[in-house]
C-alpha cells in the first residue's frame, strides 16, 4: 500500500507537498502516542491535492489520504463509495464553524496545514479540545446525512423509514436526510481513531457523540397535504437537517457550560463498555452527572496568551482586537493586559452603486480611512 | 432556533426544499401517470369491444386508489355500489336525482360521524367528493332523459372509476367519459397539454412548499430583517404583519389547490379525456383551475368559481339551477351547503363555505344595485360587450372595480388562512379545528365579517 502510493504520487510533480505531508505523517504516527483525530489529516491532504474532486476513481482518490486513517476507517470508505467527499466536506465546514465561533476569543481555533490539524490542542484534555472533538463529529454526521439524500452514497439513500405519524400504512412518505445512517457512520468512523480505555478515550468518545446528538436532535420534520380543498390524499414531508450554524450556535452553547468530570473508578474495570458514560463523573460531587448532550473535560484550559510550543498555543499577539469592547473580544482581554498597537488603514472600495436597467451596475471608489488594534 | 439569514436561506433552499419537494411530487404520482397512460394507449389499440374498455380502466381505477388509500378504498366501492344500486331499483322512476343526492348526502354524514377514524375519512374526501358528484349527475341527466338509460353497471363503474379522475378529480360528466371510451387519436397538442399541466402542477407544488411559507420574510422583505429577527415576536406584531402571514398560509393553500388542480388536469387528459370537439377538429382544454382570477379576483364570486372550474359547473347545473325556484338567496345558501356536505362535514370548511355563502350574496347585490345607481359596469361579472351601462371605461368605474378587486383579495386571504400550511398543526378532531378555526379569524380582528356586515348595512341604505 505504501509503496503504491508513493509511486503513485511520484507522478505528480504538483504534489511535493503532499509527499512532505504523508512522510512527516508516518513520523508523527510513531512519535504521537495516541491517535486521537488523526483522521483529521485528510482534510488538508484533500484540499492540497484536488484528487478527491474525481468521485469516480475512488481508488485512486483514496490513496494519499488512506496513510492518515486506520484499517477500519479505510474498510469503511471502502465500503461506502462516495463518502470521503462528504467525510472531508464536513471536516471543512466543522473548521469553519469552528472559526467562526471563536473568533472573538483568545484561542480562536487555529488550524495548520499538517496531519495533526487543530494542534497539540487535541492531546490535552480542556474545554476546546472538547469542542474540536464535538463539531468535527458534528460535521461528518450533518454532511454525510446530507449527502445521502442527495444520493451522493451509494450504500445509503433517502431514509424511507421515516414515515409520517400514519404508522405502517402510511403509504406515502417522505425522503429525509438520512441522519441516523449518518450518525451510525460517523460512530464507528470517527470513534474507531480512539483508543485505550483511560479518562481521555471515554471524555473524546463522549464529546463525539455529544456532536451527533446535537445534530440528531434538531432535526425537525416538515409537512405538507395536498388534495382537493385541503384534504390529505398527497403529503409530502422531509426532515430537516439544521443548518450547521445552528449546530454550531448549540456546541458553543455547551463549550461555555462543560463540566469537569473525573474517571469513577467503580470495581472492575474490566468489562467497561464503551463510552458508557456512567464511568464519568463530575468533579465536584455536588453536580449532577453530565448527560449525553453535555461536552465534559478534565483539565483547566491554559490562558493561550503566549507562544508556548509545549502547550501548542500561539498566542494572541498580532490579533486584531476592538479597543471599544470589554468584552473577550476587546483589547484588554484579548492581548491579555500587554496593550496593543494602533494603525491606521487607508481601504478604497466601492460604493454608491447604482443599477442601470438594463443591466450594468455603475460604482465610485471611496476610500475611508479605518483604525486597526492588534495585540502586542 | 435562530432563524436564516438571507443570504444563507437562499443557499439552503434548493437541495433543503426545492429538491427533495419535487422528487416526492414525482415518486408519489408516477404510478397513476403510468396507469393513465397505459389505459390510454390499450383503448388506442385495435377494436376492443368497449367493456373490456371499461373493464380495463375499473382496474386501473382499483390499483390507484388501492395504491393510494390502502384497504380503506373499500369505502369508494361501497358508495359506488351503494349509488348504482339506488339507480336500479328506481329506474322507472322520474325523481333518480333528488333521491340518489339524499342517499349520497346520507351515507357521506355516516361516514364522517360514524363508521371509521376521522384521518383516513378525510385522506379520502377528495376520490368520495368525485364519487358522489359523478353519481348524482348521472341520476339527474337521467331524468332529464340527456342518458336515454340506465348504463350497464360496467360502464357505470367505468365511469366512476376513470382512472383519470378517480383520485384528484376532477368531476366529467358522463357524455364526455362516453366520448373518451372511445379513444381519441395521440397527437401532439394532446402531449403539449399532458405536458405543459403536468408542469404547471410541479411549478405549483415547489411555490406551495417552497416560496410560500418564506413570502415575506425572504422573498418580499417588507419590514426588511425585522421579521427574521424571532419568531416569536411576529406573533405579537400588528394587524398588518399578522394579515402579511396569513397572506403567506393562504397563498401556500391556494398553490397546494392549483398543484391539485394542474395534477388532475394532467391526469384526466393523459387518459384520454377533457376535449372539446370542434368540427372535425379534437381540442384538449380541460380547464380545472384559473389561478389568475384567484389572486387577482374581480368579485369574491370570481375567485371562488374559479377555485375550480368543473365544481363550479357542477353546482351551477345540478344544485343551483335547481334550487333557483326558491329564490336567489336560498339558492345560493343550498348550494354552499350542498358544497360543504360534499367537502365532508368538517368544522372549518363549513364556516368557511357558509361566509362565502353571505359575502358573495351581498356582494352580488350591492353591485347590482351600484350598477342601476351609477349606470356603469361595476356588477360581479364582468360586462358583456354589448351590455347597455352608459360609464364602461370611465375612470372611477375602474377605481370601484379596483376597491372591490382588493376587498376580494382581502376576504380570500382571510378564509384561506385557517386551512393551516402544515399538516402537523392541524388537530383532526372537531373541537380543535373549530378552536383553530376561531383562533386564526380572532387574530385578524374577525375583518371580513365586519366588512361583509358593513357592506349589506349600505347595501340595505342603497336599497
Amino acid at each position: 500500500m505504501w509503496s503504491g502510493a508513493m509511486q503513485f504520487l511520484a507522478l505528480f510533480t504538483a504534489l511535493k507537498a503532499a509527499c512532505v505531508l504523508l512522510l512527516s505523517s508516518s513520523i508523527s504516527s510513531s512519535a504521537a502516542a495516541n491517535s486521537s483525530g488523526r483522521w483529521w489529516g485528510i482534510v488538508n491532504v484533500a484540499s492540497s491535492t484536488n484528487l478527491l474532486t474525481n468521485s469516480k476513481n475512488v481508488q485512486l482518490a483514496l490513496d494519499p489520504s488512506l496513510a492518515l486513517l486506520s484499517r477500519r476507517q479505510r474498510r469503511l470508505i471502502r465500503q461506502n463509495p462516495g463518502i470521503l467527499h462528504a467525510i472531508v466536506a464536513g471536516l471543512h465546514t466543522a473548521i469553519k464553524e469552528c472559526k467562526w465561533q471563536f473568533r472573538n476569543r483568545r484561542w480562536n481555533c487555529p488550524t495548520s496545514h499538517t496531519p495533526t490539524v487543530f494542534g497539540k490542542i487535541i492531546n490535552r484534555g480542556c474545554r476546546e479540545t472538547a469542542f474540536v472533538f464535538a463539531i468535527t463529529s458534528a460535521g461528518v454526521t450533518h454532511a454525510v446525512a446530507r449527502s445521502c439524500s442527495e444520493g451522493s452514497i451509494e450504500s445509503c439513500t433517502c431514509d424511507y423509514r421515516r414515515r409520517g405519524p400514519g404508522g405502517p400504512d402510511w403509504h406515502w412518505g417522505g425522503c429525509s436526510d438520512n441522519v441516523d445512517f449518518g450518525r451510525m457512520f460517523t460512530r464507528e468512523f470517527v470513534d474507531s481513531s480512539e483508543r485505550g480505555r483511560d479518562l481521555r478515550y471515554l471524555i473524546n468518545v463522549h464529546n463525539n457523540e455529544a456532536g451527533r446528538i446535537t445534530v440528531s436532535s434538531e432535526m425537525r420534520q416538515e409537512c405538507k397535504c395536498h388534495g382537493m380543498s385541503g384534504s390529505c390524499t398527497i403529503r409530502t414531508c422531509w426532515m430537516r437537517l439544521p443548518s450547521f450554524r445552528t449546530v454550531g450556535d448549540l456546541l458553543k452553547d455547551r463549550f461555555d457550560g462543560a463540566s469537569r468530570v473525573v474517571y469513577a473508578n467503580k470495581g472492575s474495570n474490566r468489562a467497561s463498555h464503551r463510552a458508557d458514560p456512567r464511568h464519568l463523573q463530575p468533579e465536584n460531587p455536588a453536580h449532577k452527572l453530565p448527560s449525553a448532550q453535555d461536552l465534559v473535560y478534565f483539565e483547566k484550559s491554559p490562558n493561550f496568551c503566549s507562544y508556548n510550543s509545549k502547550m501548542g498555543t500561539l498566542g494572541t499577539s498580532g490579533r486584531t482586537c476592538n479597543s471599544s469592547s470589554p468584552a473577550l473580544d476587546g483589547c484588554e482581554l484579548l492581548c491579555c493586559g500587554r496593550g496593543y498597537k494602533t494603525r491606521i488603514e487607508k481601504i478604497t472600495e466601492r460604493c454608491h452603486c447604482t443599477f442601470h436597467w438594463c443591466c450594468h451596475v455603475s460604482c465610485l471608489n471611496c476610500t475611508s480611512t479605518q483604525t486597526l488594534h492588534q495585540c502586542l | 432556533m435562530g432563524a436564516l439569514s438571507r443570504q444563507q436561506f437562499f443557499q439552503e433552499l434548493p437541495l433543503g426544499c426545492l429538491l427533495p419537494t419535487a422528487q416526492q411530487g414525482l415518486l408519489q404520482v408516477w404510478q397513476l401517470l403510468i396507469m393513465c397512460l397505459a389505459c390510454r394507449l390499450l383503448w388506442r389499440i385495435g377494436r376492443l369491444p368497449a367493456y373490456i374498455k371499461h373493464l380495463s380502466t375499473i382496474a386501473c381505477g382499483f390499483y390507484t386508489l388501492y395504491l393510494f388509500f390502502g384497504l380503506h378504498m373499500v369505502w369508494v366501492v361501497l358508495l359506488s355500489l351503494l349509488c348504482y344500486l339506488i339507480l336500479f331499483l328506481c329506474r322507472h322512476s322520474s325523481t333518480r336525482g333528488p333521491f340518489l343526492s339524499i342517499t349520497v348526502l346520507i351515507y357521506l354524514l355516516l361516514g364522517e360521524l360514524h363508521m371509521m377514524d376521522t384521518n383516513s375519512w378525510h385522506k379520502m374526501r377528495g376520490s368520495q367528493m368525485v364519487v358522489a358528484m359523478k353519481a348524482i349527475s348521472l341520476a339527474f341527466d337521467l331524468d332529464k332523459g340527456t342518458v336515454e338509460n340506465v348504463p350497464s353497471p360496467v360502464e357505470f363503474m367505468g365511469y366512476i372509476y376513470f382512472v383519470g379522475t378517480v383520485i384528484f378529480g376532477p368531476w366529467i360528466s358522463f357524455s364526455s367519459y362516453r366520448e373518451a371510451v372511445e379513444g381519441k387519436e395521440l397527437s401532439v397538442s394532446w402531449l403539449v397539454k399532458v405536458a405543459s399541466s403536468w408542469i404547471k402542477s410541479q411549478l405549483c407544488l415547489v411555490i406551495s412548499n417552497c416560496v410560500a411559507p418564506y413570502l415575506f420574510p425572504y422573498f418580499i422583505p417588507v419590514f426588511g430583517d425585522k421579521l427574521l429577527k424571532n419568531k416569536k415576536r411576529r406573533k405579537n406584531r400588528g394587524f398588518v404583519a399578522r394579515l402579511l402571514m396569513g397572506y403567506e398560509h393562504s397563498m401556500g393553500f391556494h398553490f397546494s389547490n392549483y398543484f391539485v388542480s394542474y395534477l388532475s388536469e394532467t391526469t384526466t387528459t393523459l387518459s384520454g379525456a377533457g376535449f372539446t370537439d370542434e368540427k372535425d377538429h379534437l381540442k384538449w382544454d380541460l380547464t380545472m383551475v384559473n389561478p389568475l382570477n384567484v389572486e387577482f379576483p374581480r368579485s369574491v364570486s370570481e375567485g371562488v368559481i374559479s377555485w375550480n372550474l368543473p365544481m363550479s359547473q357542477w353546482l351551477n347545473i345540478y344544485v343551483f339551477k335547481k334550487a333557483l325556484k326558491f329564490g336567489t338567496f336560498q339558492a345560493i345558501l343550498i348550494t354552499y351547503t350542498t358544497s360543504t356536505l360534499l367537502h365532508g362535514l368538517s368544522f372549518h370548511i363549513a364556516a368557511v363555505l357558509l361566509t362565502l355563502a353571505f359575502m358573495t350574496y351581498i356582494e352580488y347585490e350591492l353591485r347590482k344595485r351600484l350598477s342601476v345607481i351609477l349606470n356603469a359596469c361595476v356588477l360581479s361579472k364582468r360586462c358583456p360587450s354589448d351590455c347597455k351601462h352608459q360609464n364602461k371605461k370611465a375612470f372611477w368605474v375602474y377605481f370601484i372595480n379596483g376597491a372591490f378587486s382588493v376587498l376580494a383579495v382581502l376576504h380570500l386571504t382571510y378564509l384561506s388562512s385557517v386551512f393551516g400550511s402544515s399538516a402537523d398543526d392541524i388537530d383532526p378532531d372537531e373541537d380543535g379545528m373549530a378552536s383553530h378555526t376561531f383562533h386564526k379569524w380572532s387574530e385578524l380582528n374577525w375583518t371580513s365579517h365586519w366588512l361583509t356586515f358593513g357592506l349589506w348595512v349600505v347595501y340595505r341604505i342603497i336599497m
